[in-house]
């Protein structure tokens, strides 16, 4: 639980990047147009989060974020509402301005708020399949991995790029492929590679798209480890962008109350 | 109990009369609620239901060792307004080993009303200070119950205690002011016959069924003169929560007084207890700072008695109270760990003799000024969070006693979890300490709950 939900929202945002006009011919300029549009001031998402076990049995999470960007730093609040063991489990992450993270985390069962320290690595976000390497391995900051053009194929009926990305820091994949969907940038599915960069081990493919308020938004993605068969899906049940938002929400106040103060 | 119920009436009046929902999310932002139209409820109810099976080993054969039944039913109700929350508590678990009292059963009330930048609380609360993974030394709010022994729950181990509090913040800051109407005392089993009596053997065997415990009156305990108050500021400063914390009310442990204790020239049933209670300032500090991965938390504090000089036999003296503690996080297994270290030292320490200082010392510190104890704990995530591992214990320093409470829960679905938890207590040396005491309460217990 206390290794909650850094991970999510940049994967979100990566899959609900709007339309962007003009083709990129090079990997790195693929990339940052990716980056270039995820831009937004102020994000809301409703999100369940399904475990899918390899035989089909399923276990759901319900939660909703929130997220705004001021003066270049970004706070995130996040909500469990269910199942009932994190019910009103919630996580504030408030950005510094030496790029630090600060965490807390309001445990009902306790009643009281707790100071947690942040987390990077590979461990598994809830139970499910996305990690937070996921992200490092997938990141689009040119700084941080090698992307390559590899070519451009036609997935889901959908003409796609398609990206090859190193990273150059430490990261728990030897690589990663990204299937892009020209149109939209959406990404239409991704490969995750072991460090040697022979094997895949998990899988990341978009289910269903949508074009909501101006944007183009991913409403599906479906994360498969390879080697067990479990898979997670996320679904975006409600997505609203630059709303304004208030800032009551990003504190240790509304955490501990679940009230604007 | 007459206060209890005239404030919970209050309560169901008020929200009878104010506009209520439940809480279903950033119900502001989204248009569509996160729960159906048809589960949303003015009041929210959410608890266990739960049964448990719990062997404990028989003192020379195991298969002397007996079996309690336990479980029953917990639960929260809530109501949330639009300036006011409220919540209450409720625990029905019959057990045949416990007295069924009525604070086991309302176990909580909560009474909360809110205003620019904060808020009031009152009701039976249970709030739990300072920065340590569970274990404290400047949790002054509620008293400890160890009529059940100990477990690997903080706020169960907690008395639900009647106070109101008020909470402002500003930006990054948070001041407190705690108001509590009167004396609520440790609870222990005082049956030195009892499974978790505290009395050391050697005290135990003086006391009988005709022994007076005087002092513990009810109308005692609610006198004006014992009013408690506490405030604490906490800042967030860049990787560090600090708070400052003063208190000024009672050490919750009781001194026992005007008794014979441990005298080998008159071995003789004690008669009577005297039972007093000591008056305390607490200054005291809190800080939890982040480091990357580790955490590190830090706690202490100087407690001012009323008996400021050490003089008085009967009340506690001064003392400092400190605590370090560090935590990591493994981010790749989710593996937590941490490790603590706390103590206090007595000032003014008496010399052998009938002071409540030494007598406190002779049953928890083998008579030594200074009492250290160290806890561990770990706790593994295992096969996508379904199943915890959790192995928790402490070691007190003094009078080498151990506690060791290893537990596995296994979550079967999200709403119906199977916990296996194990205590085991005990003493590397023969010195006399609660651990020590409760050296043949080793136990294994099995339990199903089903959440809703």
């Amino acid at each position: 639980m206390k290794k909650l939900i850094r991970f999510i929202l940049p994967i979100l945002l990566m899959s609900l990047i709007p339309a962007v006009l003009g083709a990129a011919e090079t990997g790195p300029e693929i990339m940052q147009q990716v980056m270039d549009v995820q831009a937004a001031d102020s994000s809301a998402m409703d999100i369940r989060l399904t475990l899918i076990e390899a035989n089909g049995d399923e276990r759901e999470r319900r939660i909703q974020t929130l997220t705004m960007t001021e003066e270049g730093l970004t706070n995130t609040i996040t909500v469990f509402l269910s199942p009932a063991s994190v019910k009103n489990t919630r996580f504030l992450t408030r950005q510094r301005s030496d790029g630090i993270d600060d965490q807390w985390i309001y445990l009902p069962a306790l009643g009281r708020i707790k100071r947690i320290a942040a987390t990077e690595g590979g461990g598994s976000f809830m139970g499910s399949d996305f990690t937070y390497a996921d992200m490092a391995s997938t990141t689009y900051d040119t700084d941080e991995a090698e992307h390559t053009l590899i070519g451009e194929e036609t997935l889901q009926g959908r003409a796609a790029y398609v990206v090859e990305s190193v990273p150059i820091t430490t990261s728990d994949y030897g690589k990663t492929i990204i299937w892009v969907d020209q149109q939209t940038y959406l990404p239409l599915k991704v490969d995750f590679y072991d460090q040697s960069g022979l094997t895949r081990v998990k899988q990341l493919t978009t289910d269903a798209i949508d074009y909501l308020e101006g944007r183009w938004i991913t409403r599906s993605i479906t994360m498969t480890t390879l080697g067990t068969g479990h898979s997670t899906r996320i679904e975006i049940l409600q997505a609203k962008y630059d709303i304004p938002m208030n800032s009551g929400y990003f504190t240790t106040a509304f955490l501990e109350t679940g009230r604007v103060l | 109990m007459t206060k209890k119920i005239g404030i919970f009436c209050i309560s169901m009046m008020l929200f009878i009369a104010t506009p209520i929902s439940a809480f279903d999310g950033f119900s502001d932002i989204f248009e569509e609620p996160a729960a159906p139209a048809e589960a949303q409820s003015a009041i929210t109810v959410d608890g266990k239901v739960s049964f448990s099976i719990e062997a404990i080993a028989g003192e020379d054969d195991p298969l002397d060792g007996r079996v309690d039944i336990g479980g029953g039913l917990d639960i929260d109700l809530s109501w949330r307004g639009s300036i006011v929350d409220a919540r209450t508590s409720f625990t029905l678990n019959p057990s045949a080993q416990t007295e069924f009292a009525w604070y086991d059963v309302f176990t909580g009330l909560s009474l909360t009303a809110f205003y620019e930048n904060g808020f009031v609380e009152a009701g039976l609360l249970k709030k739990e200070w300072g920065s340590g993974d569970g274990v404290h030394v400047v949790d002054v709010l509620n008293a400890p119950d160890y009529r059940n022994g100990i477990v690997d729950d903080t706020l169960a181990m907690k008395v639900a205690e009647p106070m109101v509090t008020t909470t402002t913040t500003w930006t990054n800051t948070k001041f407190e002011f705690v108001y509590k109407p009167m004396l609520v005392p440790m609870m222990a089993a005082q049956n030195p016959t009892d499974r978790w009596s505290i009395f050391p053997a050697n005290m135990a065997q003086l006391i009988n069924a005709d022994t007076q415990f005087n002092g513990i009156a009810y109308e005692d305990l609610s006198h004006l003169r014992n009013v408690q108050i506490a405030t604490r500021i906490k800042r967030t400063i860049g990787p560090a929560d600090i708070g400052l914390i003063y208190f000024n009310g009672y050490n919750y442990q009781p001194a026992y007084t005007s008794i014979t204790y441990d005298n080998p020239l008159s071995p003789t049933p004690i008669t009577s207890i005297d039972i007093d209670f000591t008056r305390y300032n607490l200054f005291g500090t809190e800080a939890t700072i982040i480091a990357g991965p580790v955490t590190f938390m830090l706690e202490g504090g100087f407690w001012l008695s009323e008996d400021h000089e050490g003089t008085d036999l009967d009340k506690y003296n001064n003392k400092v109270v400190y605590l370090g503690g560090i935590g990591y996080l493994f981010a790749d297994t989710g593996i937590y760990t941490s490790l603590t270290y706390n103590g206090q030292y007595i000032l003014d320490f008496p010399a052998p003799g009938t002071d409540v200082d030494y007598l406190q010392a002779q049953q928890s510190s083998d008579s030594k000024a200074y009492m250290n104890t160290i806890t561990a704990a770990m706790e593994v995530p295992l096969s996508r969070e379904q199943v915890t591992v959790r192995l928790a214990g402490t070691y007190q320093v003094e009078t080498t006693g151990f506690a060791f409470l290893p537990s596995v829960t296994w979550s079967v679905t999200d709403d119906f979890v199977v916990t296996a938890a194990g205590r085991i207590f005990g003493s590397i040396e023969d010195k006399t300490s609660i651990f020590n005491t409760w050296q043949n309460n080793d136990s294994l217990k099995m339990s199903i709950s089903y959440l809703f």
